[in-house]
């Protein structure tokens, strides 16, 4: 129905859109991760309390998140200049993606490892473990099922985000949409998108979940 | 030998404007080789004195002496090593969900840096001694409340520990499995010569395997010795409160005679 050009460049847009989300994912937990960590380590019942240092991760945390992300994409319009050299097109989309992604996955993060049972904790304390072992041997491991949730959930928020920044030059499907679907009233190509979009989070979260599924031991 | 030594041990709470003394000036003696019962109702501070034998709970005041090594005054790293030396298994069991059977038992291993193969000789060995070698590939939530304590103890014995620290570990258990449980901690006791610490509220617990008992009664130890000088009382409902005796014993009775252990 369409000609080659146009089915290539959803096919690209595809492409696109599937490497702005992993990639911002992977980078998000770059940043998530340890600061999820440190925020469930500092907490008064953490296993290092450090008050000073909950409450800056926590305002950092919280002040982020309440920036709406297409704000938040024009106000790091210098910083991702900066760091990638152009301030629109797929990479570039990257850098707004990772800084509004990161709060949220080290929010998530923190109460996956708060999930852990105290008592394997304390366990863990008594047979002489140092605090990196019970992160990286005990809350990392026994929390396994729930970041991996966590993680789909992300992925599929970044994918959301990834299409957003479409209407600001982002490329991806969320571009293709905009570009040919609201301004040039081309609605077929505008439904095309929007069912790949739902296809790609469908793809995402039932291949999350069944990893999580996968790997879980507590119920059989 | 003296295994352990508590002297003038207390411990309170903090909270924002109140202060709870769980613990009031214990002193207490416990021999190597000994297997010895603190016995006293919820909320008496057993749980707290068994968490201050290890430094789980720093004292308030006071010292917890281990084989003449005073715990307040050695260092983190320390304080971590000397742990390898005190084993401990709970009420809950507290095994990785994530790990099998095996990987659970290594795990205090790993924490040594010992090495895989050595390591996992070392568990399946015990865990033929706790009689569980076919379990090892199954994971913890596959198992019953009895195998998972087994499973504990085989964990709680891996690092070679001289005291072995039992913190209400048969409260969850129903009578047969308390009965095997024990059995096995008495083997345990007679042929590794760990020294056996164990809290409970179960009265037939401490008649079935302590040689020595203590009784902790809101925070203070009101006796202690062998178990043939201690006055333990008959009555199963020694732990009601007076005024509420009656009527619970009223209440409870048709259905906790059933439950009661021995």
């Amino acid at each position: 129905m369409w000609d080659s050009v146009t089915t290539n460049m959803i096919l690209n847009g595809i492409l696109e859109t599937v490497y702005m989300t992993v990639v911002s994912t992977f980078f998000g937990y770059f940043l998530g991760l340890p600061m999820g960590i440190l925020l469930t380590t500092s907490d008064k019942n953490g296993l290092k309390p450090n008050p000073f240092l909950y409450k800056v991760l926590d305002a950092i945390s919280n002040v982020v998140r309440s920036v709406p992300f297409l704000i938040l994409l024009i106000l790091l319009i210098p910083i991702t200049r900066q760091l990638v050299g152009k301030s629109y097109g797929t990479t570039a989309t990257i850098v707004p993606l990772v800084i509004s992604a990161a709060p949220y996955i080290a929010r998530m993060v923190e109460s996956s490892l708060k999930e852990v049972d105290a008592g394997v904790i304390e366990a863990a304390k008594s047979m002489g473990a140092s605090r990196i072992q019970i992160v990286f041997k005990v809350l990392l491991v026994e929390a396994r099922t729930s970041l991996i949730t966590n993680a789909t959930i992300a992925l599929g928020t970044v994918l959301g985000y990834s299409a957003m920044a479409g209407t600001l030059g982002g490329g991806g499907l969320g571009s293709i949409a905009v570009q040919y679907g609201y301004y040039r009233y081309q609605t077929d190509i505008m439904i095309v998108t929007v069912i790949l979009l739902i296809i790609l989070f469908q793809v995402f979260t039932n291949s999350g979940m069944f990893i999580a599924r996968k790997l879980n031991h507590k119920q059989v | 030998m003296r295994a352990i030594e508590i002297k003038n041990l207390s411990k309170s709470f903090e909270g924002k404007d109140s202060r709870v003394e769980a613990l009031r000036n214990i002193n207490l003696n416990v021999e190597s080789g000994d297997i010895y019962g603190i016995i006293g109702m919820s909320g008496a501070g057993k749980s707290t004195l068994i968490r201050c034998l290890n430094y789980l709970e720093k004292p308030t005041s006071g010292q917890v002496i281990v084989y003449g090594k005073e715990l307040g005054q050695l260092n983190e790293a320390e304080l971590r090593e000397q742990r390898q030396e005190i084993s401990m298994i709970f009420q809950h069991f507290n095994l990785l969900q994530q790990k099998n059977v095996i990987d659970n038992v290594i795990f205090p291993l790993t924490l040594q840096g010992v090495k895989k193969k050595e390591a996992r000789a070392k568990a399946f060995e015990l865990l033929a001694k706790v009689g569980l070698e076919d379990k090892a590939k199954a994971y913890p939530s596959q198992l019953s409340g009895g195998q998972q304590q087994r499973v504990a103890i085989a964990r709680a014995l891996a690092s070679n520990p001289k005291i072995l620290l039992c913190d209400e570990a048969t409260s969850a258990l129903d009578p047969q499995t308390t009965a095997s449980i024990l059995t096995l901690l008495k083997e345990i006791n007679r042929e590794y010569g760990i020294t056996i610490v164990l809290i409970t509220h179960q009265m037939s617990v401490v008649k079935a395997i302590c040689n020595k008992v203590a009784i902790i009664e809101d925070g203070e130890l009101i006796e202690d010795g062998r178990i043939d000088e201690v006055n333990l009382p008959e009555d199963k409902f020694f732990w009601l409160n007076k005024e509420n005796e009656l009527k619970n014993r009223e209440q409870k009775e048709g259905k906790e005679a059933k439950d009661y252990v021995g």
